[in-house]
């Protein structure tokens, strides 16, 4: 007993303490949050569309897949060759980009997986948004400023993923439709959408929100910043895809029978625009992209959208645009660049002479190391002149490579008043609209004096017929666009892919031919030479030139370049453009379609399938 | 006052069996005893006048004494001179200035006393070197306090007394004697005496103490009864077992447990504890990512549960959670306990389900103050014989020459440009070959330690500190480790029931070098598939960044690029400082129940910086050429609070142990980087780092982690009948932070149950059984190894590629995991049953245990990939089921004991299978090692299905390859080979669809005569049939000889070696290891002109070709696409090893000749490590696990940085 009382004495005297250590420590662990902890560097939705300049942030997300390689390097350039004015040899390899460009890419092609994986999270980013900002009421809020950033953001959003969309469905065709941010106990395996119900309704959205958006001049980031005029032509480009030809999987090239409708829309959004906020072509047409490689972005001028790339990022001037022989032990400051995308020769020749854009677009020239111009030793190697790092204000070091800042359009308003001269030769042959639009366009190529043979008496000339018009439209955006990497969307849309494509390797090998042969009226050689400013000038740029008529004069051979003693002509010509019409798995169609990436098929537990397209 | 008060402490075999269970908690009754009798500060002084040896002084030592008519004190003082005996008593009891006179020769000490103290009121007791001296007649106290006389009125009462003795006739001080059936208890005075004043004539007394068998004994009547001890011999062969908030004697563990202590642990020169335990322990499975300094080890208990990302067991380091266990220094491990099943790991419930490993840290012990110092020098190298065999430089010309003829002119155009024309390759004959894996891996490499510990304290304080140093030099150039840790450990008796614990560990480890993994630049392809010449590029001097217009620029600048050169910038320096505090208190509320609560907090602060030079990918593609630099600053913070009350309670016939406790715990850290760009081409990483003011900011992330937060509440209740029979019951309940609303909760229960089966009746007469244990337990346990964030969705800012309004980068908001969240995820929990026996046979010369389980994990927290049209990858879920079943066996013989010359043998052998029980309602399910990215045919090459077990490679079947025979013909137009109709074509597999004779060929396994995904099967599993280690051990006087061999059976390893190395995918001019010689392969080159009349012409007539490839092994190299890989059969091989882990030879000084210089320990020792490798395999290490991040995917040999070859000199020296 005694024992026991002396246990129960210490563990009266003792339990207290004990007891009240406890309590301290359960107290202290029950401290309200202690099993619900957060992060001050960690935010939710609602806190994120809370306010103007959270929300930002987090439109800024669908912004920043533009900065990942799958739209600097692929989709804004290598993806988009080959065509008619764009080409590099996918032969040679069998390396991913190779096979794009061979139009025969495997379902294991590393490139294809970071577009479809990078599309698909610029979609999520932007499905996010959408919801975060619904959710959070600022879309009516009772604050105007509040009310209209918001739906300007809400705009920016619906205009991002709808480019999202258009891309998947030029390079996958029918791909799954996804327009709820994730959330767990979704139905995450959806199948394939007909890729025209996406762009219908795609085009939809930004019709709705339209009038809601704000326009370049009333936004802080101006044309970087996705603005109404940009909205505006981005209804009337996606119209078109969704109105023109697309390839099934049997491998045929149709439209759909409503097409004439997204025709309508494509007109009067890009009308709506040239009513609203039409603004005179600037008339120099090199100053353009001189303002990209300037760090230059003016409003309400040529522009209406270009893709902001910071200082350190971008890919302009690395692999796009006049090469810039780089490197330590060069004699400049410019670094390093060159073009995987080149210009063929006929593109080249198919310019007037006076046409003021084959120049600009055209790069006949290099900078070698000791930054002086000289010719470029290739003649299927033609750059995209219209950008250079050697035009950069800050030459970014000796060794640099990528990473220039130069902004990348991604719209132009000649292009709009283009689509509505198209559209309106759809819809209603070559009215005086169509021939004003077109007119517009060639004016600023053109100096004033030679306007009445080639803006107006070549228009007259075009108009005889809709098919006339429709090819004088084929052809100008050719000339306007070169080097933009938007043909091969235009050669699908108007469903004349492949045969472009044979045409292109009909007139190169007529150039070759009549080159050898010596029956050409074409620069066999060019004779090229610096002048007092060292700028590089050709003095046969079109023409053939037996002798230079001095000696400061340097020839060096072009289009005989093209021709080849042992196999007739050079290997790019017959081989660059084969499976595009000849030997592809349907000879006379271009399947531009891709495979599904490996990995997405395989994740999609059998929803998805590649089936069709002859995929092997 | 006091001028000489001593005072006696242990006896000799209390000295030895006090020291082995030091950290027992069968200690804390004895020692107020002694407190009792003495002040304080005589104990102060005491103690730092008295030595005490774990060795015996031997009783025999004889003294020479001549003395006259001096004081008792002067002749105590020459017999402390002259020998090491010491002298303790109260001096108040001797009369120290009486006088005597002495005179003996080679007299034991006991005849010496005699003398000396006859005729007085003195008696004497010698333990070891320790002479107690005590008067005769004194009355003996009872010390224990608690000791009450109980009354029983019905029976005679009697007064008893004895003296208890041990095996040598010594008394036993501070032994227990209870009555047995009631709480009367008592213990020995330091004569071994111990008195009962009125207990019952007929009672029945038990003597105990640790490491003695009981004896009991009636009373019947006798006042007198003496006793003598007996020692138990499996007892003193006692391991105590840490399992968890307390310790256990093995023989009372009713869990499945295994232990490694620091006598076998020092003989293992390794600078990490993890590595230290591979092949040593049955059931523990200790892999290295690969042979680089500070690569991760993967230790796996019982293969490990999850398929989720989190496989690790727990690592608990003196009490206290840490991430990993390679921060502590070897020499500190006193033990390390693993502990296995649900019995002996439920007390953890959350972070049990992968095993529990338990280190304690060497505790410091009472007595004079030691000092010792262990060192080792390491040579390091790269086994000569596991190296890659590649072409030499003219096969290497001659074979880049043949894949560029095979493409085409411009090919060989290109080729020309670098190697010169076909005719003059004859000239490469000459040239000799760059050995790449020579040049980055091939020098010897020198790593040494450093361990010095001073330990010592009385019996109120006692500190230990410890200083260990380690250096490793990696074997690729520029890489390294450097670790030093401050190990500082107190214990201190507050008051008499009040116990405090404080320690410290401050680790400071630097890793340099980038290795050839992960993010790294540099990767092993490019020390096997470099070119060994550079052809043209030799002779000129070719500045890699003026060569333009090329459109593969970037691959021909990275063909230029000299690996050597390339590791030089690739640069990376890892820095961590770790501060670990812990303090604990325990409270002795009375004998049998304690009260504890300890408080751990930990601080990690790291710094990663990073460097990138000119010539790395990351510098060209996104730093303008120029060098970078990213620092990573980051800290870490934890802390833990454990409260637990122990109750413990003995009758006589059985025992209990109650532990309830709750159980705190927080972690979280921030970390902040900065990377800045545009540096001089000259810079130095150390330049750049310390002024990164000289670049361009290119951004700056900052961030604080999301808590990690867990509450607990827990409680075991062990239950022991009899001494033989065992129930541990346990519980825990864990709240986690990283669940949501009621999911948090979870709830682990185990039950156990083990009978001591050599206890039982039947057993007395079966001599040879010492120890025999049966074990049984069925448990849950669960894991929440998720993120934090895997529950809700959050987002972070970051500037990281984000728009560039304005020219610079601007800040977005993006989901803070690339891992998309679920709500609805709860615990994974993980159910295990086990069946054990432990046995201790012909007097515990042979021992062992023998276990058999199965666990099942159900609710796996599994990363499900999920369709990438959600903008995400994978998705948090709980999927499907596993299970893990196998068995271990632990075996060690000591089949010499004499004392001379000992040999012993461990072996253990173990066996695990890792199955999928269920998946989320599918059938099967692939994985993907990745290793190829999408170059990979199918990307899947794992396969798993219901039933089946993991690690199933899954691929195609190779058929040699395509001989002339199974063309009909060339078309020499078109340039195509026909097949035979009937042959099917498996050119798409290889990514080249351009068939010809020699590509390698795929067997149509389903027979429909198409070759495509359908035609794949599993090809071979990862998981060994068994594996283990087996250990003999030699000791012959002052030399020990130790050699150790870890194996594995029966399982392949996936060698993307050997696909890599044999073609040329995403390298450009690169070289072929030797099975591609133009001796084995099929070619196409008529190298002579004797077919086509051109030398170095593609020869395509079929049967040139069939004449040409006679006896050839090997398909051509130009089968494969240049992005192109594929798994077949080819690629997976055996990857059975028997590996000599380690030879160590050791002598220690004898103990004679190196304690005239004040050591008590001096040992010198050489140690060989993976000295030689018996394997099939033909990469550099079978053992390897690359693709570590996915459970799924076990046995990929990816980049494997090639594991060294050690040889060790060292010493350890004890003061």
């Amino acid at each position: 007993m005694q024992h026991f009382k002396m246990i129960t004495k210490y563990l009266d005297m003792k339990t207290n303490y004990i007891l009240a250590i406890f309590a301290f420590l359960l107290l202290a662990s029950c401290q309200k949050d202690f099993l619900d902890p957060d992060s001050i560097s960690t935010f939710d939705n609602n806190y994120i569309y809370s306010n103007v300049d959270d929300a930002r942030k987090g439109v800024n997300a669908i912004y920043s897949s533009f900065q990942q390689d799958a739209f600097r390097s692929r989709l804004s350039n290598n993806f988009c060759g080959n065509t008619d004015i764009e080409r590099q040899s996918g032969w040679s390899s069998t390396a991913d980009r190779y096979q794009i460009w061979d139009l025969n890419a495997l379902d294991s092609n590393g490139d294809l997986n970071v577009v479809w994986s990078t599309a698909y999270r610029a979609i999520r980013d932007a499905n996010i948004a959408i919801e975060g900002m619904q959710a959070s009421g600022n879309l009516e809020s009772s604050d105007p400023s509040v009310k209209r950033t918001f739906n300007q953001l809400l705009g920016e959003c619906y205009v991002m993923r709808a480019y999202w969309y258009s891309m998947l469905a030029f390079y996958f065709g029918d791909v799954p439709y996804v327009t709820q941010a994730p959330v767990a106990g979704q139905n995450f395996y959806i199948p394939k959408s007909n890729r025209n119900e996406i762009l219908t309704k795609e085009i939809q959205n930004i019709i709705d929100v339209e009038e809601r958006m704000l326009w370049a001049d009333q936004i802080p980031y101006g044309i970087e910043q996705i603005n109404r005029e940009y909205a505006l032509g981005m209804i009337a480009r996606i119209s078109l895809q969704r109105g023109g030809y697309y390839l099934t999987p049997e491998l045929n090239m149709v439209r759909d029978s409503d097409y004439l409708d997204y025709y309508q829309i494509a007109k009067d959004y890009s009308q709506k625009l040239m009513t609203l906020k039409d603004r005179a072509l600037p008339t120099d047409f090199k100053q353009i992209f001189m303002n990209e490689c300037k760090f230059i972005a003016p409003v309400n001028q040529e522009i209406l959208w270009e893709v902001p790339f910071s200082k350190g990022s971008g890919d302009v001037g690395w692999n796009i645009g006049i090469t810039v022989i780089g490197g330590t032990t060069s004699k400049h400051d410019y670094g390093a660049g060159n073009n995987y995308m080149g210009m063929p020769p006929t593109y080249y020749l198919s310019f007037d002479g006076k046409d003021k854009r084959r120049d600009v677009t055209c790069g006949l020239y290099q900078y070698n190391a000791d930054f002086v111009q000289e010719i470029i030793p290739n003649a299927n190697n033609i750059s995209q002149g219209k950008w250079s790092r050697a035009f950069l204000t800050d030459p970014p070091g000796k060794q640099s490579a990528k990473g220039t800042g130069i902004n990348w359009p991604m719209m132009r308003y000649a292009d709009v008043i283009l689509m509505y001269a198209e559209a309106e030769n759809e819809l209603n042959g070559p009215t005086i609209d169509a021939q004003n639009a077109l007119k517009r366009v060639r004016q600023r190529a053109f100096d004033p004096t030679d306007w009445i043979t080639n803006v107006d008496g070549y228009v007259a000339q075009v108009s005889t017929s809709k098919s006339a018009f429709f090819d004088a439209i084929v052809d100008e955006r050719a000339w306007e666009f070169g080097g933009e990497m938007i043909r091969k969307y235009e050669l699908i849309r108007w469903g004349i892919y492949s045969e472009k494509m044979k045409e292109t390797v009909d007139g190169l090998k007529k150039l070759a031919d009549d080159a050898f042969n010596g029956t050409g009226t074409g620069p066999d050689y060019l004779y090229w030479k610096l002048d007092d400013k060292g700028n590089f000038i050709v003095l046969n740029p079109n023409t053939k030139l037996a002798a230079a008529p001095d000696a400061t004069w340097k020839r060096q051979s072009f289009l005989l370049q093209l021709h080849n003693n042992t196999t007739t002509y050079q290997e790019w010509i017959t081989k660059d453009y084969a499976n595009y019409y000849l030997t592809g798995p349907q000879p006379g169609v271009a399947r531009y379609i891709f495979p599904i990436p490996a990995i997405s098929i395989a994740n999609s537990q059998g929803t998805l399938k590649n089936d069709g397209y002859k995929f092997k | 006052m006091c001028f000489k008060r001593r005072i006696e402490i242990k006896s000799l075999k209390q000295t030895k069996i006090m020291k082995k269970i030091i950290k027992g908690v069968w200690l804390s009754p004895y020692l107020p005893k002694i407190s009792l009798k003495m002040k304080l500060t005589t104990l102060f002084l005491i103690l730092s006048l008295v030595r005490i040896q774990a060795s015996t002084y031997s009783q025999n030592t004889k003294l020479t004494l001549n003395v006259n008519n001096t004081s008792v004190e002067q002749l105590f003082n020459k017999i402390e001179s002259v020998s090491e005996y010491r002298f303790l008593f109260e001096s108040s009891l001797i009369d120290l200035d009486r006088k005597v006179s002495l005179n003996v020769e080679k007299k034991k000490i006991t005849e010496i006393l005699e003398k000396v103290f006859k005729g007085t009121d003195i008696a004497y007791t010698i333990n070891d070197r320790q002479i107690l001296l005590v008067k005769k007649k004194e009355q003996v106290i009872p010390i224990v306090t608690n000791t009450v006389v109980k009354s029983v009125v019905d029976q005679d009462v009697i007064s008893v007394s004895g003296v208890v003795k041990d095996e040598n006739n010594m008394p036993m001080p501070g032994l227990g004697v209870v009555v047995k059936g009631t709480s009367v208890s008592t213990s020995t005075d330091m004569d071994g005496n111990f008195k009962f004043n009125s207990i019952a004539s007929n009672a029945t007394l038990v003597f105990s103490y640790i490491g003695y068998k009981d004896q009991v004994v009636e009373v019947k009547n006798r006042s007198v009864i003496n006793i003598s001890m007996q020692v138990d011999v499996s007892e003193l062969n006692e391991v105590i077992v840490n399992y968890g908030y307390g310790k256990v004697k093995k023989a009372d563990m009713t869990g499945a447990t295994a232990s490694i202590t620091s006598k076998e642990l020092s003989k293992i020169p390794v600078t990490s504890a993890a590595e230290a335990l591979k092949g040593r322990l049955p059931g523990v499975n200790v892999t290295s990512a690969d042979g680089e300094p500070g690569a991760s080890i993967r230790i796996r208990v019982r293969g490990g549960t999850s398929i989720s990302q989190n496989n690790d067991p727990l690592f608990i380091v003196d009490g206290f959670i840490v991430g990993n266990i390679d921060n502590i220094p070897v020499n500190d491990i006193a033990s390390i306990d693993v502990l296995k099943d649900a019995a002996a790991t439920a007390i953890y419930g959350a972070q049990g389900s992968n095993g529990v490993i338990v280190v304690t840290t060497k505790t410091p012990v009472a007595g004079k103050v030691t000092v010792s110092y262990n060192n080792y020098f390491q040579f390091n190298q790269l086994p000569k014989d596991r190296k890659y065999d590649v072409l030499d430089p003219y096969e290497f010309v001659l074979a880049n020459y043949e894949f560029a003829a095979l493409q085409g002119t411009t090919q060989v155009e290109s080729f020309e440009k670098y190697f010169g024309k076909y005719d003059d390759l004859e000239l490469y004959k000459q040239k000799k070959a760059t050995d790449w894996q020579d040049k980055l891996f091939g020098g010897s490499r020198l790593s040494q330690s450093h361990n010095l510990s001073i330990g010592g304290g009385n019996e109120m304080t006692k500190v230990n500190l410890s200083l260990t140093n380690n250096k490793d030099e990696g074997l690729l150039s520029g890489s390294g480790l450097e670790r030093t840790v401050i190990n500082f450990k107190m214990n201190q008796q507050v008051f008499k029931n009040l116990k405090a614990d404080f320690s410290a560990r401050i680790t400071n480890t630097v890793i340099d070098g980038a290795g050839t993994s992960a993010n790294a630049q540099l990767s092993i392809k490019d020390a096997v598939q470099t070119r060994p010449v550079n052809g043209i590029a030799d002779e000129l001097d070719i500045d890699p960044s003026q060569v333009a217009g090329d459109n593969d620029f970037e691959q021909f600048i990275q063909s230029l690029v000299s690996p050597s050169e390339l590791v030089k910038q690739d640069w990376r320096k890892r820095t961590t400082n770790q501060y670990v505090f812990s303090a604990g208190l325990t409270w002795s509320l009375s004998k049998n129940l304690d009260a504890k609560s300890t408080i751990t907090t930990s601080r990690d602060y790291s710094e990663q910086l990073r460097f990138y030079g000119p010539l790395t990918g990351e510098s060209y593609n996104n730093g303008g050429s120029l060098p970078l630099g990213e620092r990573t600053i980051g800290e870490a913070q934890f802390y833990r609070v454990v409260n637990t009350i122990n109750y413990r309670k003995t009758w006589n016939d059985f025992k209990l142990d109650v532990l309830v406790g709750q159980d705190i715990s927080s972690a979280t850290g921030k970390s902040n980087f900065l990377r800045a760009e545009d540096f001089r081409l000259s810079v130095t990483p150390e330049e750049l780092f310390a002024n990164m003011q000289f670049g361009r900011v290119d951004r700056i992330d900052s961030g604080e982690n999301t808590p990690f937060n867990r509450k607990s509440l827990f409680g075991r209740f062990d239950f022991q009948l009899f001494d033989k029979y065992i129930w541990t019951l346990t519980a825990r309940a864990d709240e986690s932070s990283k669940f949501r609303g009621s999911n948090k909760l979870g709830i682990f229960p185990s039950l156990a149950f083990a009978w001591k089966i050599n206890k039982e009746n039947f057993m007395k007469n079966v001599d040879f059984v010492d120890d025999l244990k049966l074990r049984i337990s069925y448990g849950q346990t669960g894991n929440d190894g998720v993120s934090t964030e895997a529950s809700q969705f959050l987002f972070n800012g970051t500037t990281l590629r984000g728009p560039g309004f304005g020219n610079f980068d601007n800040l977005y908001y993006t989901p803070s995991s690339s891992v998309l969240y679920n709500p609805n995820i709860k615990w994974e929990s993980t159910a295990t049953s086990n069946f054990g026996l432990d046995f201790a046979l012909f007097r515990s010369r042979l021992s062992g245990s023998f276990d058999y389980y199965k666990n099942e994990t159900r609710d796996l927290l599994y990363q499900s990939a999920i369709p990438n049209n959600t903008g995400f990858d994978k998705q948090y879920q709980n999927v499907g089921s596993t299970s893990n079943r196998g068995f271990e066996l632990a075996l060690n013989a000591i089949i010499v004991d004499s004392d001379d010359f000992n040999f012993s043998i461990n072996a253990n052998i173990g066996r695990n299978d890792f199955r999928i029980d269920a998946l989320d309602g599918t059938q099967d399910l692939f994985a993907k090692s990745n290793w190829a990215s999408t170059d990979l045919k199918n990307v899947n090459d794992f396969y798993l299905k219901v039933g089946g077990k993991v690690g199933d490679f899954y691929g195609f079947e190779t058929d040699g390859f395509y001989s002339t025979a199974d063309f009909d013909s060339y078309n020499a137009t078109t340039g195509r080979y026909v097949l035979k109709s009937g042959v099917p074509n498996s050119g798409a597999l290889v990514g080249n669809t351009n068939i010809r004779p020699g590509f390698m060929k795929i067997k149509d396994l389903n027979g429909d005569g198409i070759v495509n995904d359908d035609d794949r099967k599993v090809l071979g599993n990862a998981t060994p049939d068994f594996q283990g280690g087996l250990g003999f051990n030699f000791s012959y006087k002052g030399f020990d000889l130790s050699t150790f061999f870890d194996y594995q059976v029966g399982n392949e390893v996936y060698n993307t070696g050997k696909i890599q190395y044999n073609q040329f995918r995403r390298i450009t001019y690169g070289n072929l290891l030797t099975t591609m010689s133009s001796d084995n392969r099929f070619t196409y080159l008529d190298v002579d002109g004797q077919y086509t009349g051109v030398a170095g012409s593609i020869v395509t007539d079929l049967d040139q070709l069939a004449a040409m490839n006679e006896g050839k092994t090997m398909w051509s190299h130009g089968s494969f696409g240049v992005a192109q890989a594929l798994i077949t059969n080819f690629g997976i091989e055996d990857g059975s090893f028997l590996r000599l882990n380690n030879v160590t030879l050791g002598y220690s000084l004898p103990k004679k000749l190196i304690s005239k210089i004040g050591l008590s320990q001096f040992r010198l020792f050489a140690t060989g490590r993976n000295l030689h490798i018996w394997t099939k395999y033909s990469g550099y290490d079978p053992d390897v696990n690359s693709q570590t991040r996915d459970p799924l995917t076990p046995g990929v040999d990816y980049s494997s940085f090639p594991k060294n070859r050690n040889y060790t000199l060292g010493l350890n020296a004890t003061f």
